[in-house]
């Protein structure tokens, strides 16, 4: 099985999302290519509705591979201010491009210290073995 | 296998209450750190589908209420499953205590009951086909074999789905013992009024079966009286799940449904109950 892939600019969280930080204080909210992998293709993604405030390591989707539902965690706290319109017509996105085209939400960070509760890429790197 | 599992037959139910207790198994899990495989049936013939299936203008509504086929939305993914002459299961587990496969170690049970049977089943393969593009939301689950799930003779004999949440695992399954899964026809939009039963025929959905072959089925799928030239019963087959489970754990035990979990599943009915969840898309 190739490696995955982790970029160094991104934060993660255990329950393998990422969080890529933008200047303007939003942040974009996907899974790792390690969770695309483990989770094989993805044939649904639900997301919030945007203006949805959703709370650090709760629930905010669901995603459903091939033969299993499971949950989405958000990272941090905040407001959805965006979904990725794509993936309702094409999830599979999540698995080609996860950090990319594959992104699931936006949020408005409404505690920007939070992300000091999140791993660097080395440590996300230990956490999954690679 | 290190947690300590247990067994639960149920009388056929409704369902929602099959729902809400499978949905309630789960909750226990995480709180009890046990396993449990429920085996069950349905108090008449039902639909389940899956919690992402489109539903809407894919089956009516109406009509499914006119011919008598109640329609329930499951926690756990996949694609809609008729519940007539089938054995239906679920396991509810801690998330870390069938490993880091949970999938596979289902199915293993499941091999491992069905070879109690006398049914030589397999794996069906990774890699293959699994749905058509663009026909997601319109194909049932026993309308091919996704990789990993349990064939016969190159047909799918058991669909499976899960639902992992919040520390635990649901997993639902359902194998054919005949195979009434043309009823699913019967309930879309553009269906002949002349095609479906008639609402004293949902009790025998022989009346939508393949009337040349009722063993087999051109959705792909086959069933255990295909396999054994005979129809083992539910008890048959919940003899040989419990075995399985045993083999794994010798001190595998009968669960009691006590108040706890009894007031747990009360609570959840009115979820899957509710039109705004079975046809919410």
């Amino acid at each position: 099985m190739a490696a995955s892939n982790i970029p160094a600019d991104l934060l993660y969280t255990t329950d393998h999302e990422y969080l890529r930080l933008a200047a303007d204080g939003t942040a974009s909210v996907g899974i790792t290519d390690y969770a695309q992998g483990e989770l094989g293709d993805i044939v649904f993604v639900e997301l919030p509705p945007v203006g949805t405030a959703v709370a650090a390591h709760a629930t905010f989707g669901t995603i459903e591979a091939v033969k299993a539902v499971s949950d989405l965690k958000a990272p941090v706290s905040g407001e959805v201010v965006a979904i990725n319109p794509r993936l309702d017509a094409e999830p599979a996105l999540v698995n080609t491009d996860p950090y990319g085209e594959g992104w699931l939400i936006r949020i408005r960070v409404s505690d920007p210290a939070a992300r000091d509760g999140l791993l660097g890429a080395e440590d996300y790197a230990t956490t999954i073995g690679g | 296998m290190h947690a300590p599992w247990r067994l639960l037959v149920t009388e056929p139910l409704e369902g929602s209450e099959n729902m809400a207790l499978d949905h309630a198994l789960l909750r226990r899990a995480r709180r009890t750190g046990e396993c449990v495989l429920r085996t069950y049936g349905w108090s008449r013939p039902t639909v389940s589908v899956g919690r992402h299936q489109t539903t809407v203008g894919i089956y009516d509504r109406e009509r499914a209420a006119r011919l008598g086929i109640p329609v329930v939305r499951r926690p756990t993914g996949g694609r809609a499953v008729v519940h007539a002459r089938d054995v239906t299961y679920s396991v509810t587990a801690p998330a870390a205590a069938l490993g880091p496969a949970p999938y596979d170690a289902i199915n293993a049970l499941l091999l491992d009951a069905l070879g109690r049977l006398g049914v030589v089943a397999a794996l069906a393969p990774h890699g293959r086909a699994v749905r058509p593009a663009g026909d997601r939301a319109a194909l049932p689950c026993f309308a091919a074999a996704a990789g990993g799930e349990i064939i016969t003779s190159g047909r799918k004999l058991a669909g499976s789905a899960q639902w992992q949440h919040d520390g635990a695992l649901l997993q639902h399954g359902s194998i054919l013992v005949d195979d009434d899964q043309s009823l699913l026809a019967s309930l879309a939009p553009d269906a002949g009024s002349g095609n479906g039963p008639t609402r004293g025929d949902a009790g025998t959905p022989d009346a939508t079966a393949d009337a040349g072959s009722p063993g087999s089925s051109s959705s792909g799928a086959t069933t255990l009286r295909a396999a054994l030239g005979r129809a083992p019963t539910v008890a048959d087959v919940a003899e040989a799940l419990a075995a399985a489970v045993r083999a794994h754990d010798p001190g595998a035990e009968p669960l009691v449904v006590d108040d706890a979990l009894r007031r747990s599943a009360e609570s959840l009915r009115a979820q899957y109950r509710d039109d705004g969840w079975t046809w919410r898309r």
